[in-house]
């Protein structure tokens, strides 16, 4: 219990921190919040206007806090673009990035895993080789690059797959999935190499050690000490990497639904940057810092269940 | 130098950086065209003797755009990891060597920095200062701290009772001169190859704002706009694509594999000692 209890506490002071960095940048540095989102065209009678709708006079600690505390009660603002309160902006565009991350995470392990025990297995065989540059390729491509050759493929010379547009699960699951699959392969590809760099990386640790020693001097076969003994101590750090991935994929994704029109949270930031729309900024970033602190706290308990060993210092 | 070169990755990807130096120098000496020469005349135009990347939709030569838009990459990659670097070590090393209520807080503010999505912070800058070269290095900057400050600090931390250094401090040197020789010597293998994959990470950002149209504004050539820009042109003219994406992930994997092979000898230096 106090392992939970640490790890809660220490996620609660990263949500804190990460408020005032993201209120720090948005309020704070740049001058003029007015001045930046009306642009330098604007007249002074709409400056001072804005200015007092956004409460600008006051003192930054008294709208720090008041942010904070309309924040905790869903309330993150009204968006001057959309003229929408922001929290329903976020509502719908997150159920699409939603999708998108679990596909994408999905996608990940189910390419990742098999590939990296194929690569572990081969490690010391002629193939590891070309099966290595393929993963440090899918590691040096960029996502936007990747998504361009995948469309290229299956969506112009197969003619397979949509290439655009996003359709709902609910009015039709099949589409919805064929809409969503090119863009969650194109993040997948990228956070699949990562994960097999580990668990390679992870496995090869695990072999110096002495119990893998003590397992074939006990007559152990090489598959048994791999699957029944390594395997298992080398997950456990890559669990830890699934734990960045989450935030990988995130940041992936505000790449990717720009290059598939997708109505996600990607989509949502960039038109909020052209914009300017100061608000809506500050409130997905710290709605996304926030779900990457409460999946990293997630891990943790996870961590926590796969090995016990673990203990707080 | 020898025991780098006999590791493949370290071999490999000091060729790609290599060949992206001599692209880029080749820029420098003797730029074939003018990079904003529209010539609607001779738009998409095949590999030849001319124009030996062909030319894109407007005309323009694309072997030109490569070299200033790969110099350009590299230089933003440059600057992020010069900076990252004076500002990241000094903070992990102090953090490290002291302990105590400031590395708790420095340690902190490092765990949330690293758990934002990279892209999250540059863009979150930019919407505030605005897309130039200057706002994305210190974006991307900002992101590259908390990796070398990281590196430093488990650096600094392992070895500051570690019987060498307890050694140099009964001898007399002072704090400083234990910092910044005896300890930096042991942890500057790690800070290299932090750099390496820094650089690597620093390039694929850039690119990736560059696509969205936040990062390098025309008329500056950029790798990720090239991107962005051939798209639409997938079909008629595959090379236009594939050229820049070509560029950025050759640029983008010497990178990865130098640090790569950084890493192998600096661990294989450790066990042997």
């Amino acid at each position: 219990m106090r392992y939970l209890y640490k790890k809660f506490l220490s996620a609660l002071l990263t949500l804190l921190i990460s408020s005032i960095l993201t209120f720090v940048i948005f309020n704070v540095l740049p001058g003029d919040p007015a001045q930046v989102i009306l642009g330098l065209d604007a007249s002074e009678a709409q400056l001072t206007q804005l200015r007092e709708s956004m409460d600008l006079d006051s003192p930054a600690l008294y709208r720090y806090f008041n942010w904070l505390e309309n924040a905790f009660q869903g309330d993150l603002g009204v968006s001057y673009k959309y003229q929408r309160e922001v929290s329903l902006l976020i509502a719908d565009a997150m159920k699409v990035t939603m999708q998108l991350s679990i596909y994408s995470l999905l996608l990940t392990l189910l390419i990742s895993i098999p590939f990296g025990l194929l690569l572990v297995s081969k490690r010391d065989k002629k193939s590891f080789i070309p099966l290595s540059i393929l993963s440090q390729v899918g590691m040096s491509i960029p996502s936007f690059c990747l998504a361009i050759f995948l469309i290229a493929i299956f969506t112009v010379q197969l003619q397979i797959l949509p290439s655009i547009g996003y359709v709902s699960f609910l009015s039709d699951p099949i589409e919805n999935f064929k809409s969503l699959l090119l863009p969650s392969l194109s993040i997948a590809i990228g956070a699949s190499s990562i994960v097999v760099r580990y668990l390679n990386t992870s496995v090869q640790q695990q072999l110096k050690k002495d119990y893998v020693r003590t397992a074939y001097s006990i007559g152990l076969k090489e598959k048994a000490v791999l699957y029944q003994h390594v395997l298992r101590n080398a997950l456990i750090p890559v669990i830890t990497i699934v734990g960045l991935i989450v935030a990988d994929i995130l940041g992936g994704s505000i790449i990717i639904e720009n290059v598939f029109n997708l109505p996600g949270i990607g989509k949502l930031i960039k038109s909020s940057i052209t914009s300017r729309d100061l608000p809506l900024i500050q409130a997905l970033v710290l709605y996304l810092s926030f779900i990457v602190i409460v999946v990293n706290f997630l891990i943790d308990i996870l961590y926590k269940v796969i090995d016990p060993r673990i203990r707080i210092k | 130098m020898k025991k780098y070169f006999k590791n493949k990755s370290f071999l490999f990807g000091f060729i790609f950086l290599t060949f992206i130096l001599l692209i880029v120098i080749w820029g420098y000496i003797n730029l074939p065209y003018d990079i904003n020469e529209v010539n609607i005349k001779d738009k998409l135009a095949p590999f030849s003797k001319e124009h030996i990347l062909g030319t894109d939709h407007l005309g323009r030569d694309i072997l030109s755009r490569i070299m200033i838009g790969s110099r350009l990459s590299i230089s933003i990659g440059f600057y992020v990891v010069l900076f990252g670097f004076l500002i990241g070590v000094p903070i992990g090393a102090i953090s490290g060597y002291f302990g105590g209520f400031i590395d708790e807080i420095i340690k902190k503010i490092i765990d949330t920095l690293m758990a934002f999505p990279g892209v999250l912070i540059a863009l979150m800058l930019i919407a505030v200062f605005g897309s130039t070269s200057t706002n994305i290095i210190i974006a991307l900057t900002i992101m590259s701290i908390p990796r070398f400050s990281r590196i430093a600090r488990g650096g600094y931390y392992t070895y500051r009772e570690s019987p060498f250094i307890l050694a140099t401090k009964a001898r007399g040197a002072s704090t400083f001169r234990i910092m910044i020789i005896h300890i930096f010597n042991h942890v500057y293998g790690d800070l290299l190859v932090t750099a390496s994959l820094t650089f690597a990470s620093a390039v694929l950002s850039e690119a990736g704002l560059s696509y969205l149209g936040l990062g390098i504004q025309p008329p500056n050539p950029s790798l990720g706009k090239m991107v962005s820009d051939s798209q639409a042109y997938i079909l008629q003219k595959p090379s236009y694509v594939i050229v820049p994406a070509l560029f950025i992930i050759i640029v983008v994997m010497g990178f990865n594999l130098l640090g790569d092979g950084i890493n192998k000898v600096v661990e294989e230096e450790r066990e042997n000692e």
